[in-house]
């Protein structure tokens, strides 16, 4: 848990509830990118973004809920995407289509992680299939979407920017829920 | 003779990983890429020991596609394996009948070990 955020009160400027907002996301998006690169083996740090780097591909996943809805976009050099395939089939050669493929895996497992994190606020997303791009200096502009997270993730290899644009509903609320309600953690088997 | 498990899933790489995890064990895989796939090849695949199945997919998620396959009275053991940990999403696959859920990542030994389990 990083924190909660509440309902605004009447008296309180949007802005700041705005930015409060947009840190609890960041500091839950900064946490979701730590476990899924800490499993893959990644040695890799991750902050805040203060520039903004030039990729060769991206990868876009929309979700949305009642009270909140926006994307994932992630923009990579395709070295670190590679150097970060699963250690099953890292040895091999990787294609364009292997990039590509493992490019929208990497969205996938990254908003699914997001996701598991915001059910633990009570926040249910459903989340869409990704989309894949290739290009030159591909670079991502904050479009008008009130929410704008992003983290920069820095390995050997490259690097990689993870954005969460959204919109919330005024009565989005995130708050801790009880334990039967959380989300099954990553890597975790349940037989029935 | 090697016992046949299906894997459904729209990333290749995924496929990949799940596969051969699973025929160092000594598992035959045959691959299918959403659900709508899966379904036929469940179908066409007569000999199949069980399905690993994703949820989300395009053309038919993995929750349609469970459901689709009670309707037909299968009895083949499926065990989802997705992003999704959401509790809501667990017990609907289970009322549809899947056998287990795995949530990605996934470590190679814990999947060999469920499929071991799930085929005996």
């Amino acid at each position: 848990m990083v924190g909660a955020f509440e309902r605004p009160t009447a008296c309180e400027p949007w802005g700041t509830v705005m930015s409060e907002l947009n840190e609890l996301l960041g500091q839950t998006l900064e946490s979701a990118a730590h476990g899924l690169f800490e499993h893959l083996g990644v040695d890799a740090f991750i902050g805040e973004a203060t520039e903004n780097l030039k990729h060769d591909i991206a990868c876009s996943v929309g979700f949305a809920s009642p009270t909140l809805r926006g994307s994932l976009t992630l923009t990579a050099d395709q070295a670190f995407v590679t150097a970060c395939r699963p250690p099953e089939v890292r040895g091999a050669e990787a294609t364009a289509a292997d990039i590509s493929d493992w490019m929208g895996e990497l969205g996938n497992q990254l908003l699914g992680r997001f996701k598991n994190r915001l059910i633990s606020y009570g926040v249910v997303v459903e989340l869409g299939t990704p989309a894949v791009l290739y290009g030159f200096q591909i670079q991502r502009h904050s479009g008008r979407m009130p929410i704008a997270c992003q983290r920069l993730v820095r390995s050997q290899h490259g690097t990689l920017s993870v954005h969460i644009d959204a919109h919330a509903s005024p009565d989005f609320q995130m708050q801790e829920v009880q334990s039967e309600d959380q989300a099954m953690p990553e890597g975790e088997l349940a037989l029935f | 003779m090697s016992k046949k498990v299906i894997v459904i899933d729209d990333s290749q790489t995924v496929r990949q990983q799940v596969g051969l995890a699973l025929s160092q064990a000594g598992f035959e895989v045959v691959e299918a890429v959403d659900g709508k796939e899966g379904l036929t090849t469940i179908q066409k695949t007569k000999d199949a020991a069980m399905a690993i199945c994703d949820v989300n997919m395009p053309r038919m998620n993995g929750l349609e596609m469970l459901e689709a396959l009670a309707q037909t009275g299968s009895k083949l053991p499926v065990l989802m394996l997705t992003t999704e940990g959401q509790p809501q999403l667990i017990e609907r696959a289970k009322k549809s009948g899947a056998k287990g859920w795995i949530v990605k990542p996934f470590k190679a030994e814990l999947l060999v070990a469920a499929v071991k389990k799930l085929t005996a």
